[in-house]
């Protein structure tokens, strides 16, 4: 195999010997450099606003707008969803704890998760239950002036550069690493909307937050269904073919139901199958007939796509009522949606993004806690070893390549069904290839898929914004729209070369 | 190819020779049976979707012969229209039988020609993508490079006004170094930062739309008193010429198919006889030996990537200055997705691809044809489905192989290895 031939060529592998010792060191070195280029980034934004003298206004979603009264505080409608939230949570937050808090200070990390679950308890609801106390239904807004939230943006994101300096974290890099990219980005749309007198617009806040969390959904979706794949060893490049079938499909079914509640169910899980079906013939081409994993990918865009052109122009444009716009119900989470910000932003949003949520939940579990998720694993990194111990490379990667195809259907509805809008030729628009950088981006682990996930939808949701504020602005709009497809480059190249893919990903495996 | 007869054991049967013969696979077998399957899909995909069609079978046991004519009928009828708007209309053919002289000559000829015009920039861009894949690199950048192409040709196009043979020549250099400029951008990032050149690629298709979109709302491109996004029209003189116009002005080949022509004896000898194409074949075929070997993967690499960007950059400046004449907001099309298909249908060889494309032009050609003259307008993109299937067959010959029972002696059972993401 190449990749032991290439594990011992001095000039192809990084010069430094691989041990986890010089993996921190070189982890914490770049952790230093982004904190200080994220201080300057900071520094420059609170500059910028120095003389700024705006009429716009930023307005800060803080309630939640619910038609239904809520019930009350103590009720346990509201109490056991916080406790759930907070328990799935609390390995990520004690994991960030475990960085901020001096290492001379030892936990377990039962006494830790437990820690955090009753101290965020006992955070979070005193301020839900003032935002919760006179609640009349109406939407609970702040409104303050726009160079406030810049300077406000601005020195969140020295201080999260600062934190990143300072601690050189080795493994809590990048949530915080993300964190401060988004300040530095929301910074950058204050800044636009600065520009703009437009009288009487105020500028979104939590509106655009929440666009990005559901811009984030598919990508989440497709990110996920790559890390899937490529940790079984199998490159997925029709992710993009997927979404497409599974927006045109979902809305199909769902129209042809006229949008019944039962429809959309059948809609979603049409999309997933239709996709999971895609899987299948790239995981048949790729491990039955041994084809290059890339070429059948573009080909099964390539297939999709006028799969997707044809009956878009042949039926739906004939068949209007084939083709409607239809949307997911929305849900709020009990008692978790009042959360200040955030409780609107994530936790009042559509099911497919709760579904992508637990989805990444899920999978982080199955890979890395489950005997299925180990095996999986072996095969994406050494087949030839799992093979000998009895685990079937085969019947392993067409697993988990099909499974793949059916969460990127699933993103696919999210398109569609799940931003409840019609379906249009070319609307995945290449966020297919982007899931694939993010999957990079995350470092082929689900929760880095999330993350990252959220740092792009944030990114397509600003250049879908921007032009609001855009009218006095000197930056045309293609520019502003182009933002995501750079990011995807910069990301890209400022990360690959220094991780690590899974070995054999993307080749084939034959038992002889 | 030869069989093998023993001597002594006694001899087969002339027919069992040809049916053994037959069935063993060559290259020429598989494509024939991926178009079979290709139009089979097609002809499913017609029938699903007219639903005069989806009707006719609800009396298919009371009158199965008219169910299966109904459906016959309008499926070859759509074909036949493929056929006749790539190749020879009948009636047009009809015509030059009765009165055989020049003009209707040049009717009769007029559908191949269209077929040459649409198959001229994918031929070219076609070239430019093979010559990436015979190396492992996928740069499915095409759609940007074209355009890339394309918008320095229009500026070099529509700004001057020289004799046409500098003009031209200015385009085409223009054009070249604009497709080879974007696409050595992701060469340059695969070899000192290990991006995929994939992503690089495809993220570099969508800043370019973008980008055309943005010039030709500026004073520099746009048509003075055009609100549709058209730019300036390349002047007389930067136009490539048209082939036999003064016959019949539905004779469309121009100059470019001629360019197209050279390009492809150019990439034959380049990868047959030139150095450095023996060193992009051998890091393609065996990336350790040629390291071993001394070649510099990182210059080979964006070398590569320079040759496909220039190649897809001069289709896209064949499609606008023969074509065109100017820049629309959708300009390029689809041509940079499907020279990716037109280089995996021709197997990445330099007649392989030109063929490829002739087959594409045809489907193009008579999918238009088929979308006018077929009484339901069958759209044009059932064609690009035929060709999808067509090239997946071709590209996992193994399947087909499989499918139909030939023999290959494992010959088709090509293991490629796409080679994961930070090579």
């Amino acid at each position: 195999m190449s990749v032991t031939a290439q594990t011992v060529h001095p000039e192809v592998v990084h010069p430094e010997i691989v041990t986890l010792e010089n993996l921190r060191r070189v982890t914490r070195k770049r952790a230093f450099g982004y904190g200080v280029t994220l201080v300057l980034l900071g520094l420059l934004e609170v500059l910028w606003f120095g003389g700024a003298s705006s009429a716009l206004k930023t307005t800060i979603v803080l309630g939640y707008n619910s038609s239904t009264a809520m019930p009350s505080i103590a009720s346990p409608v509201r109490v056991v969803p916080l406790l759930v939230g907070l328990i799935l949570l609390a390995p990520v937050v004690s994991r960030a704890a475990r960085q901020i808090v001096p290492r001379r200070i030892k936990f377990t990390k039962g006494v830790r998760s437990f820690l955090v679950i009753v101290g965020g308890y006992l955070i979070i609801w005193p301020v839900a239950l003032w935002l919760g106390v006179n609640s009349d239904g109406a939407l609970r807004t702040l409104t303050i002036p726009v160079s406030t939230t810049g300077y406000v943006i601005g020195v969140l994101t020295i201080v999260v550069g600062g934190l990143l300096a300072w601690r050189r974290f080795d493994r809590g890099a990048s949530p915080l690493l993300y964190v401060g990219l988004m300040f530095f980005l929301l910074g950058f749309l204050v800044w636009v909307a600065r520009g703009s007198n437009v009288s009487g617009l105020h500028l979104q806040l939590t509106g655009i937050l929440a666009a990005a969390v559901a811009a984030a959904t598919f990508l989440i979706f497709g990110s996920l269904s790559g890390t899937l794949c490529e940790r079984s060893g199998v490159v997925n490049i029709a992710i993009e073919g997927q979404f497409m079938i599974g927006a045109m499909s979902s809305v199909m079914v769902v129209s042809a139901m006229n949008g019944a509640g039962i429809s959309l169910l059948l809609g979603v899980v049409v999309a997933g199958v239709l996709g999971a079906l895609l899987g299948w013939v790239l995981a048949v081409m790729s491990l039955r007939y041994q084809a290059n994993q890339i070429i059948v990918g573009i080909v099964i865009v390539a297939f999709c796509t006028a799969v997707t052109q044809f009956i878009m122009f042949q039926v739906l444009d004939t068949h209007q009522n084939l083709n409607g716009a239809f949307r997911l119900p929305v849900w709020s989470i009990p008692f978790l949606s009042r959360i200040p910000i955030v409780g609107p932003v994530v936790f009042d949003q559509n099911v497919l993004v709760y579904v992508a949520i637990l989805g990444v939940i899920i999978a982080n579990i199955a890979l890395f806690r489950t005997r299925w998720g180990l095996r999986v694993r072996s095969v994406g990194e050494k087949p030839i070893a799992s093979e000998t111990v009895g685990v079937s490379v085969k019947r392993m990667r067409y697993g988990a390549v099909i499974l793949g195809g059916f969460v990127a259907g699933l993103g696919g509805a999210a398109f569609t069904i799940g931003a409840g809008t019609n379906f249009t030729f070319g609307m995945t628009n290449g966020y297919g290839y982007i899931a694939l950088a993010i999957m990079i981006f995350g470092r082929w682990r689900p929760y880095g898929a999330l993350m990252a996930s959220l740092l792009f939808g944030f990114a397509i949701a600003l250049s879908a914004n921007l032009n609001i504020y855009l009218s006095q602005l000197v930056i045309p709009q293609q520019f502003i729209s182009m933002l995501p497809y750079i990011i995807t480059i910069a990301a890209v190249a400022g990360l690959v070369g220094r991780i690590r893919p899974p070995a054999a990903d993307g080749i084939p495996f034959s038992r002889e | 190819m030869t069989t093998h007869v023993d001597a002594k054991a006694p001899r087969p049967s002339r027919l069992l020779e040809i049916a053994v013969r037959v069935r063993r696979a060559n290259m020429a077998l598989v494509l024939v049976l991926a178009l079979f399957v290709g139009l089979v899909i097609g002809a499913i995909m017609i029938i699903v979707t007219t639903p005069m069609l989806v009707h006719s079978w609800a009396t298919f046991f009371s009158h199965p012969g008219k169910t299966i004519s109904e459906n016959f009928n309008t499926v070859w009828f759509a074909y036949e229209w493929i056929f006749q708007g790539s190749m020879f209309n009948f009636h047009a053919m009809r015509v030059l039988i009765d009165h055989p002289d020049a003009a209707h000559l040049a009717t009769a000829l007029g559908p191949i020609s269209l077929t040459l015009q649409y198959a001229t920039p994918l031929i070219v861009a076609g070239l430019g993508l093979a010559i990436g894949f015979r190396s492992n690199i996928f740069d499915i950048g095409g759609q940007g490079q074209v355009i890339a192409g394309g918008v320095v040709a229009g500026l070099i196009g529509f700004s001057l006004n020289l004799t046409p043979i500098l003009q031209v020549s200015l385009e085409l250099i223009g054009a070249v170094i604009a497709g080879a400029l974007l696409a050595s951008l992701a060469g340059v990032l695969k070899a000192y930062t290990g991006a995929h050149e994939v992503i690089v690629t495809m993220m570099s298709n969508y800043i370019m739309v973008l980008l055309m979109g943005y010039l030709l709302i500026t004073n520099l491109f746009a048509r003075p008193g055009v609100k549709d996004g058209a730019s300036k029209a390349v002047t007389p003189s930067g136009q490539l010429p048209y082939f036999f116009s003064h016959l019949n002005s539905s004779l469309l080949v121009n100059a470019g198919f001629l360019i197209a022509l050279a390009m492809v004896f150019v990439v034959q000898w380049f990868f047959n006889r030139s150095k450095t194409g023996f060193e992009l074949l051998m890091v393609g075929q065996n990336g350790e030996a040629a390291r071993t070997a001394g070649i510099n993967a990182k210059r080979t690499t964006i070398i590569i990537l320079c040759l496909a960007g220039g190649l897809c950059g001069l289709a896209g400046m064949l499609e606008l200055t023969g074509v065109d004449h100017f820049l629309s907001p959708n300009f390029g099309g689809s041509y940079g997705f499907d020279a990716i298909t037109v280089a995996l249908l021709g197997r990445n060889r330099p007649w392989g691809v030109f063929f490829g494309a002739i087959f594409f032009g045809a489907m193009y050609a008579g999918g238009e044809a088929m979308q006018a003259f077929t009484p339901s307008n069958i759209q044009y993109s059932l064609a690009q489905v035929i060709q999808a299937v067509v090239v997946f067959g071709v590209a996992t010959p193994a399947l087909i192989v499989e499918v139909f029972r030939l023999t290959d002696n494992g010959r088709f059972r090509s293991s490629g290895s796409s080679g994961g993401w930070a090579k």
